[in-house]
């Protein structure tokens, strides 16, 4: 078991509500899987694994039976009781140890995982957190997280890890749907302009200002998964993250890889990003 | 009619029709969606149909190119038939005042009176497109043109769930309580989306709806055998 002594800003994900986006319900699940699942890797743990996801603020832990865990993703400062530990690789957690987190130098995100997983609320075939869907959105002050409910356990050595390099500024991106509604000078200066990730952003989606006001013809609701950029009449641009709607009525002018997915979930508010479109 | 099957990122594949809203499109999408989970269920993960789209999500080891292809020639050759789901379902209103906050709008912005706005609501047979927005939101067409009404100026932060709404040319339900712009005409005592059921959703894709007109009182029973379990929901077929 673990003791939530202060919380963060965090909840639980796996890999997401799979098998339930025809009725509205979002996919959810970790915004940076790379991350996630080296993390899972790390502790033995196959990369579905349900793992703590902290953003900018990681959790304090106290734990109450002895295990393994590691943390990966941004680059927080882990202090376990006294000592400092490094991320990206297993720690050994006895009794009773208190593990406090720093704020990240680098990166937004990080992912906490503990050998044998998380036995938490299923909704869904999900334990992702998601308010609506599970009984609580995020973890709070307080909480008991029960450890458990996954048997298989493979621990790979440390040298075949290979942690996300998110520091490069450009998002890779393929053409969206609507990209044809563009004029010619959006389209270039999509590809030229540097853009910076708007404070408002959450898992819902990363908001970026940047390209004025744009015309373009009205269209009807149509399907959106995470990495869809979406353009506002205002010229703001809407990059869907994992708990996005399913459906939306803006126009789909990107599509972000799924590497550039996991490369924006670390990109903190004021952060500058540029698009390249793959083939370009 | 021309179909197009192409790449919606990595583990994506979209199949759209003409933009459009209408019945022979929504059929063939349903029908084609049906045939698509039941011949590529070792492909994709799950499917979403809109308007007039298909977004096909794949399995991250199915091959894009080779799913594109098989598509792609499933498309012109299979012609399924028509869904055999005709399905009405029944959903009682309480159009009183106490729940239709902005009934007086729609009623003076189309120079109407509210009974009007109530019997031209209920009046019609509305299908249900698609789910979408909000878990368990259906996407209906059908509104009277007499009805329509723009948007609110400014969204309340929260409108109850159940609330039955207008907005623009669309007419709807707030499965949840959510903040929202629509003008709100009634209330539903039904559950639209209830995680607790199996399915959570009331409304599937291809289902009609049609609007009953019932008082506060009837409101609060209905309310109280939902509780109690006792709730028969009335459906027909059409």
């Amino acid at each position: 078991m673990i003791r939530v002594l202060k919380a963060g800003i965090s909840s639980i994900q796996d890999s997401g509500r799979v098998g339930f986006r025809a009725i509205g319900v979002p996919l959810s699940g970790v915004m940076d899987a790379h991350s996630a699942g080296l993390a899972n890797q790390l502790v033995g743990n196959t990369s579905a694994t349900a793992v703590i996801e902290f953003t900018a603020m990681g959790p304090t832990l106290l734990f109450e039976s002895d295990t393994l865990i590691a943390i990966t993703g941004a680059s927080f400062g882990l202090i376990l009781n006294d000592e400092v530990k490094p991320i990206n690789t297993l720690v050994q957690v006895k009794v009773g140890d208190i593990l406090k987190c720093t704020s990240p130098k680098n990166g937004w995100r990080g992912y906490l995982a503990v050998q044998g997983g998380f036995d938490s609320q299923v909704v869904l075939g999900s334990k992702s957190m998601y308010q609506g869907i599970t009984e609580k959105g995020r973890i709070d002050k307080g909480d008991i997280l029960r450890i458990g409910g996954t048997s298989e356990i493979i621990i790979v050595d440390n040298e075949s890890i290979n942690p996300l390099d998110f520091d490069s500024k450009i998002i890779q991106v393929f053409k969206g749907p609507e990209y044809g509604f563009l004029d010619e000078k959006t389209k270039e200066n999509l590809e030229k302009a540097s853009f910076k990730i708007h404070q408002n952003s959450n898992r819902m989606a990363t908001q970026i200002d940047g390209l004025g006001e744009v015309k373009f013809k009205d269209i009807l609701t149509v399907s959106v998964q995470p990495g869809t950029v979406q353009l506002t009449p205002s010229g703001k641009l809407l990059i869907l993250m994992k708990d996005a709607q399913t459906t939306g009525g803006y126009p789909r002018i990107l599509q972000l890889t799924n590497k550039a997915l996991n490369i924006l979930a670390q990109k903190r508010p004021n952060e500058a990003v540029t698009f390249k479109i793959a083939g370009n | 009619m021309k179909i197009t099957v192409q790449p919606f990122g990595e583990h994506a594949i979209l199949i759209d029709w003409p933009a459009t809203v209408n019945d022979t499109v929504s059929q063939e999408i349903l029908a084609i969606n049906t045939a698509i989970n039941a011949t590529f269920s070792s492909e994709l993960i799950e499917t979403v149909t809109t308007y007039h789209s298909i977004a096909v999500y794949l399995k991250e080891t199915a091959i894009m190119q080779n799913c594109l292809e098989a598509l792609e020639s499933f498309i012109k050759t299979d012609t399924p038939e028509t869904l055999i789901n005709k399905r009405v379902v029944f959903i009682p209103v309480c159009y009183e005042d106490c729940f239709a906050l902005d009934i007086s709008i729609v009623a003076e912005k189309n120079e109407l009176v509210k009974t009007d706005v109530i019997s031209l609501h209920t009046a019609p047979v509305y299908p249900v497109r698609f789910l979408g927005f909000l878990p368990g939101f259906p996407y209906v067409s059908g509104l009277d043109e007499r009805l329509h009404t723009p948007r609110l100026k400014s969204p309340r932060l929260q409108i109850p769930a159940g609330s039955v709404g207008i907005g623009g040319s669309q007419t709807g339900i707030y499965p949840s309580n959510s903040p929202g712009g629509w003008n709100i005409i009634g209330q539903t005592p039904i559950p639209l989306f209830n995680i607790t059921n199996d399915p959570p959703n009331l409304l599937v894709a291809g289902d009609f709806i049609k609007f009953e007109s019932i008082s506060l009182a009837v409101f609060e029973e209905i309310k109280q055998k939902i509780k109690a379990g006792t709730f028969q929901l009335k459906t027909a077929s059409l």
